[in-house]
């Protein structure tokens, strides 16, 4: 919808002008730079660490400038006002989050992908070859974001920025130990328990499914199956993130 | 079918340190109709920007119903023939005032040529042309007034409605935007406007609707409410010995100068004779009407009054 | 956009929300199953030494040792290939590398080692450790003498570690009647004895007269056996030398085979048949059966 995509182009402009982004930006290259050197202190892993420490380099950054624009991307217009106008148009505010949204996935890939494109140069002068084994990684890394970023938006909808972060950061770091959720259900006492186990684990985003790093850093397979089954997990969770997000925002009074 | 429709709309806000609700609106009804200038005045903190919002769908009332054009105001096609101003206006700073109104313009669905055509002559019409491509932030208040007019008229639209769109303009400013709404009134644009400034109001508006503490206390034609009978005339004489007017209200003195205050017309008459007669010289004589600062004042106090005698009933 | 009434649009996102959950729910479930069936052993190959993971954790040590010990419970209740057990040492050294005083770490370790994998050595080798690390802590030095005991069959060597736990304060007492009873079941009566000896003692000065009666009943039956052994071996030793068996008791005593002759606890005389050279507890005996 025309409507929507000019939101979200604008939204692009306004968060790339934000300098945090730069600099966020930039570390992770010279993070990444400063892998080569690192690499010198070990003998014979060079490649490994360059690779590493790369692809967490892109989760990491890529994580921290998701939660950081996703939280201040609605705040900042309701806080200005500017969203006023906005609103004012014949826009819905389903419309509005969406193109929101959109702008803020359009920002992270354009990020990502010039973390991505330096880190894979990288790596192809230091491997000799191109790392295409690579790719599904950062792929992944990215549809990650894509949860990150729509689970900023729902907590932002309705809280303050501060506490915006911190359920999201909470929601990340539980989101990479899911894993256990599966052996509590067989141990929680009594069925409520076990349901309510059962409710959280497929309830959170199961973020640990997007980190095939060390299996792809050793050359482990990954099948197609597989990222396909992962990349359908991030779209129908952002959707429904987004579906939450705008159920909230609706009802919320723009005094 | 009005334009704009308020019927016993009410709203509370969450206010102060613990957030209580408190009833900003509480009985709001009004109309206004297609091709109208609509003035909805009140005190600061009367609840007009609430009402605006409620308007709008920025806001959900707790009871009753807001239309524009017969569609709720929470309808996003509401909003199709609507442009609107909000009151200090804040727009993102990092745009020039040309790429705002353009955007603004996207989201109206307007095609790119038409939106170019459009964007430069209202550019023109405000009178930003010279400034139209720098950014936003470095615009001062009038400016930001001007764009904003700019942008809430990008889909020409048939409803105006504007936040108090003369507040921090400077006399020129003013007038442009006076201009403006009335140009945009002989086109055939309904227009509601909130202010408190009622001299705006009389210049401009054809009916005015009251709000205080949450309810429309006097809603009339403005034309209705002055054409009425003159209060007062100022009556001013030279050369004449003040004790041969003695039986008149004497205002002021100064020099040979007599200015009286006279309150019927038939004494006024009778004064003229009188001075012409004593072979003084009437200066001036002028008629000072009721203003809609006068009918607010009345209608305000009569609604305390109402309140305070609720109050008195009360207690007794 | 599609032109959704107003009145409806909260509704279709609640629909659509639904829709959404289940179309999540669904490849959780696919991403579940393949995750599964992936060889997990690797992941245990390139897990990071303890001093890096020491250093990574930036002074969150015990936090992550916290961490890998739920992964590697998580990882050995899904164990998927022999091999990985091989590993189980790797992470359970790293774990403790990280944090040395993690007691249910080297317990639990050892236990899947010991007893699932079968490998009592390794078990005792994570023991060690933790005893090094944790001297003032008993059940280490107690789990490997079980090691040593039930998987090893090495009694001599458990009863070493039984001794190295009594040694440290605070011990519970029962251990010290644990190791009285593995000496016993090894046959080694004397050692027994002297421990049961010293545990009777110990009770009757700490006025626990429970104890005391069983470690009595203890000391009571070694003392016969021992006495039995001790006049058994003289007796022979007479019936060798002077080719007929002593008419009475005290005659090895006065020829030097004996010391003096040994008693029943509670005093009574050992009944000797000087016929047949052999002596009895005079409980057991017959004419006590007459009686």
């Amino acid at each position: 919808m025309g409507r929507v995509w000019a939101i979200a182009t604008h939204t692009f402009k306004e968060a790339v002008r934000d300098r945090i982004l730069v600099l966020f930006l930039i570390f992770a290259i010279a993070m990444m730079a400063g892998s080569t050197v690192l690499s010198w202190l070990t003998v014979g892993s060079e490649l490994k660490i360059v690779t590493d420490l790369g692809l967490g380099a892109i989760a990491i950054f890529g994580t921290a400038i998701a939660i950081f624009i996703g939280i201040t991307l609605v705040h900042k217009e309701v806080e200005k006002k500017t969203i006023y106008a906005v609103l004012a148009k014949p826009v819905s505010r389903t419309q509005f989050l969406i193109g929101k949204y959109f702008g803020l996935m359009l920002t992270l890939a354009v990020v990502t992908g010039l973390m991505a494109t330096f880190y894979l140069a990288l790596v192809w002068w230091k491997a000799g070859a191109f790392p295409s084994h690579l790719l599904a990684a950062i792929l992944l890394t990215y549809m990650e974001l894509s949860i990150i970023t729509a689970v900023a938006l729902v907590f932002s909808s309705f809280t303050t920025p501060m506490l915006a972060a911190v359920f999201t950061v909470a929601v990340y770091i539980v989101g990479h130990l899911t894993w256990g959720f599966a052996n509590f259900v067989n141990l929680a006492p009594g069925a409520g328990t076990q349901y309510l186990v059962t409710f959280l684990y497929y309830a959170l985003p199961d973020l640990e499914t997007f980190n095939i790093r060390s299996r792809v850093v050793h050359g482990l397979p990954v099948t197609g199956g597989y990222v396909l089954d992962a990349v359908g997990y991030a779209l129908a969770y952002t959707a429904g993130m987004l579906a939450l997000t705008a159920i909230l925002f609706r009802r919320r009074d723009l005094t | 079918m009005s334009v704009v429709r308020f019927e016993n709309v009410a709203k509370s806000l969450p206010h102060g340190f613990w957030l209580r609700r408190k009833e900003v609106l509480r009985d709001v009804s009004l109309s206004v109709e297609q091709g109208e200038v609509y003035g909805f005045l009140g005190p600061n903190g009367a609840g007009k920007t609430t009402s605006l919002k409620c308007l709008l769908g920025l806001l959900k009332p707790e009871a009753g119903t807001v239309e524009i054009f017969g569609r709720p105001g929470s309808d996003p096609e509401a909003r199709e023939r609507l442009g609107y101003l909000p009151e200090h206006p804040y727009f993102y700073p990092h745009l020039t005032g040309r790429e705002l109104v353009d955007y603004f313009g996207r989201l109206f669905d307007i095609p790119a040529n038409v939106r170019r055509e459009r964007t430069d002559a209202l550019i023109e019409s405000v009178g930003m042309t010279a400034k139209a491509n720098q950014p936003i932030k470095q615009y001062s208040k009038g400016m930001l007034q001007r764009i904003g007019l700019a942008q809430a008229l990008i889909n020409d639209p048939d409803l105006l409605i504007l936040d108090e769109p003369m507040s921090g303009l400077d006399p020129i400013g003013r007038r442009e935007v006076k201009d403006i709404i009335l140009d945009l009134k002989s086109r055939g644009t309904t227009i509601f406007f909130s202010s408190h400034i009622l001299a705006d109001a009389e210049a401009l508006c054809d009916r005015v609707g009251l709000l205080f503490e949450g309810r429309i206390v006097l809603e009339s034609g403005v034309d209705e409410l002055l054409e009425g009978r003159v209060e007062y005339w100022d009556a001013t004489c030279d050369d004449v010995a003040p004790e041969l007017l003695s039986e008149y209200t004497s205002r002021a003195t100064q020099g040979g100068r007599l200015y009286f205050r006279i309150s019927e017309g038939d004494e006024l008459d009778a004064w003229v004779d009188k001075v012409r007669a004593a072979g003084g010289r009437v200066v001036q004589v002028s008629p000072h009407r009721h203003t809609l600062e006068d009918f607010f004042i009345g209608a305000i106090r009569g609604e305390r009054g109402m309140d305070e005698a609720e109050h008195a009933e009360d207690a007794s | 956009m599609t032109r959704i009434p107003a009145g409806a649009r909260d509704a279709v996102l609640w629909v659509v929300l639904a829709v959404c959950v289940g179309g999540w729910v669904m490849p959780q479930q696919s991403i579940d199953y393949r995750r599964a069936r992936w060889v997990e052993a690797d992941a245990l190959l390139f897990l990071p030494t303890g001093e890096y993971l020491s250093a990574a954790s930036l002074g969150y040590q015990a936090l992550v040792a916290d961490g890998l010990y739920l992964w590697s419970i998580q990882y050995y209740g899904h164990q998927v290939a022999a091999e990985g057990r091989r590993y189980l040492w790797r992470i359970f050294d790293v774990i403790t590398d990280l944090d040395p005083y993690y007691e249910d770490a080297y317990l639990t370790g050892a236990l899947m080692m010991g007893v699932d994998l079968g490998d009592g050595e390794l078990a005792i080798e994570l023991l060690e450790k933790g005893a090094a690390q944790n001297p003032d802590q008993w059940i280490y030095a107690v789990e490997a003498g079980y090691y040593a005991w039930m998987t090893l069959d090495d009694l001599p060597r458990a009863g070493a570690y039984f001794d190295r736990a009594l040694a440290v304060p605070g011990v519970p007492e029962v251990i010290g009647r644990i190791r009285a009873g593995m000496a016993e079941i090894s046959g080694d009566s004397r050692t027994a004895l002297a421990l049961w000896i010293e545990i009777y003692n110990d009770a009757r000065e700490n006025g626990d007269d429970k104890v005391a009666s069983i470690a009595w009943q203890h000391v009571y039956d070694l003392k016969v056996d021992t006495d039995l052994e001790d006049l058994g071996v003289a007796i022979r030793r007479f019936g060798l030398d002077r080719g007929g068996w002593p008419g009475e008791l005290a005659v090895l005593v006065a020829e030097g085979y004996l010391d003096i002759v040994p008693v029943v606890p509670t005093g009574e005389e050992y009944e000797y048949n000087s016929g047949t050279g052999n002596v009895v507890d005079p409980r057991d005996s017959s004419s006590r059966a007459d009686r």
